[in-house]
């Protein structure tokens, strides 16, 4: 098992300033990184995984800097980015034997690998095919089948249930709950639903900065207490949305029923309710101090 | 590493520290240490799982023998593509058997044709090395390439050798070919020839080396159109081929070398940062 640390990360390009003084430690475990699209989650699992220099800090991995480690590190390492490149004139088959022999995997062991991971996704039956035949959803087992070629002891996802119908969603979390014993498994998404049942640890990114970082418990009782629901008028409903946010609306005849996030009472007819995750998403980021480039 | 094993390298530890410092030592009184220790009880159990939680490990890391760089680079010649390396090869033999038939003719008045053919086509084969690097990174799968054993620089260095080779084995064919059939002195032929060569090559990183021509591989089409016209121009001077000239195109060749290797430095560097891998 192998414990990664980030240490005052930055990554600033040329006019953006993408991740902002991250620390944090991940020991083993399933560990969700939520946040918004811009958040800055891309920017820093490519730079776990060593594409990316940071602009100032460092990761390290066991205590040692992973650039330093180098193939050793990445020998480690199972990546699935969040556009999957391959060759579209590939056959699945050819695609994995491809990416075995960039991972300096032996060809025997890879050979059996190959098979028992492409039963893994489902896709045996489907080896002899070219790529370029494939479904969106097919294509993204592939790319978790070659994440997980080097029987990876950190496995970095990167949206990896984007564009998958919810059966394929339903069945990837379970491939990804029964990998994660003894690994460290980072998986990024905005859909809070896919990190709720499966996410040891939530880690919140907002504008490049680490809000929060908790089980879902810690993270629901940081938003307990500032969740109301109440119903009013399309009038009232549209004042309210200007002044609060709202993480839901529903139609009900003339009336409207809005659950607002707000540390203080925001109606008369307010009632307080229990927060989700994807309320306490909603609070802790809108929380979290934007700051300018 | 677990809480076993991490005690286990503790203890290690702390006996070196007594080896450093022999017993009677006025520094180091290890045999205070050396009592204090017997009255700590040793749980038995802990210390075989320790012992078997080693002994696994160690064998771990030597039932997992990384197969030879030979063996993994013929693994991947074999299932990496093949379509482009083909191509590239055919058009070297195409480009020598064009000389050979225009040598065969063995018209004089051709021989004009015979230099320019010869200076041009070097140069449509650099494109095949541009290609080829672009193919492995600037294309999308390229990021997953970076967090492989074989990175991406790695594989931009392989394309580069492999390819390179086959151009200089097919410029070197030329310029026998040319020097043998028009009895042109090979030395002066070799530079007429590589001269352009390498300069296409300075030209084709130096626009992979800029954000529009990593994007855009037209990019670097149309500027290597101007480069293979002024060959051309070139050709029609006489000076330019006078025994004069030849230290120009000496030098020429001298500076295109310098410069190329400045330019592929240049690449890996910013290769190494990562920002050219995540353009898209």
């Amino acid at each position: 098992m192998h414990r990664l640390e980030f240490v005052d990360l930055n990554k600033t390009f040329q006019h953006k300033t993408a991740v902002r003084d991250i620390t944090a430690s991940l020991g083993h475990g399933v560990y969700g990184l939520l946040g918004e699209n811009g958040a800055g989650k891309t920017t820093l699992m490519r730079m776990l995984c060593g594409i990316l220099e940071p602009t100032s800090g460092t990761i390290l991995c066991d205590g040692m800097p992973i650039r330093q480690l180098g193939g050793e590190y990445r020998m480690l390492l199972g990546y699935l980015p969040q556009d999957f490149g391959y060759y579209r004139e590939f056959t699945a088959l050819r695609f994995l034997h491809y990416m075995a022999a960039l991972k300096a995997l032996p060809q025997d062991y890879a050979c059996v690998r190959i098979d028992t991971l492409l039963q893994l996704v489902g896709l045996s039956d489907q080896a002899k095919n070219k790529l370029k035949t494939f479904s969106g959803g097919m294509i993204r087992r592939i790319g978790i089948a070659q994440a997980l070629l080097n029987d990876p002891e950190i496995l970095v996802l990167d949206e990896p249930t984007s564009g998958l119908d919810p059966g394929e969603r339903v069945r990837f979390r379970n491939i990804i709950s029964s990998l994660s014993k003894n690994r460290l498994i980072l998986l990024s998404t905005h859909i809070v639903s896919d990190l709720e049942s499966i996410a040891d640890q939530i880690l919140l990114m907002h504008d490049g900065r680490l809000v929060q970082m908790g089980d879902e418990a810690a993270l629901l009782e940081k938003a307990a207490g500032c969740v109301w629901k109440c119903l009013v008028s399309e009038d009232a409903a549209a004042a309210l949305e200007r002044q609060y946010t709202i993480s839901n609306l529903r139609h009900q005849g003339s009336a409207v029923e809005l659950r607002i996030i707000s540390e203080k009472k925001p109606a008369k007819e307010a009632q307080q309710i229990e927060a989700t995750l994807e309320d306490a998403y909603l609070y802790l980021s809108q929380k979290a101090p934007i700051q300018k480039s | 590493m677990n809480r076993h094993t991490e005690k286990v390298k503790n203890q290690t530890g702390s006996h070196k520290m007594l080896h450093r410092f022999p017993a009677g030592s006025k520094r180091f009184p290890a045999s205070l240490f050396a009592a204090s220790d017997q009255c700590f009880p040793i749980n038995e159990t802990r210390k075989s799982d320790t012992l078997s939680i080693l002994s696994q490990e160690i064998q771990a890391v030597r039932l997992q023998p990384r197969p030879a760089h030979k063996m993994l680079l013929l693994h991947l010649l074999r299932y990496a593509d093949r379509n482009l390396p083909c191509t590239h090869l055919l058009s070297c033999l195409v480009m020598l058997l064009l000389l050979l038939s225009l040598g065969r003719q063995n018209i004089p008045e051709q021989t004009s044709t015979l230099l320019m053919l010869s200076m041009t086509y070097p140069c449509f084969l650099v494109l095949f090395t541009v290609f080829e690097i672009r193919q492995v990174c600037f294309v999308r799968i390229a990021e997953l390439h970076e967090t492989c054993f074989f990175h991406v620089r790695q594989l931009a260095s392989l394309s580069m050798i492999l390819s390179g080779l086959l151009n200089l084995a097919t410029v070197s064919a030329g310029i026998l070919l040319v020097g043998l059939q028009w009895k042109i002195r090979l030395l002066q032929a070799g530079l007429y020839m590589l001269a352009p060569f390498i300069f296409m090559q300075c030209l084709c990183f130096g626009c992979m080396l800029t954000e529009a021509g990593r994007r855009h591989f037209w990019v670097t089409v149309v500027f290597t159109i101007p480069l293979s016209l002024s060959c051309l121009f070139f050709l029609q001077t006489r000076k330019s081929y006078t025994e004069p000239a030849l230290f120009a195109w000496a030098a020429a060749l001298f500076a295109g070398i310098i410069i190329l290797w400045a330019e592929w430095k240049l690449f890996i560097a910013r290769l190494q940062k990562g920002e050219i891998l995540c353009t898209d």
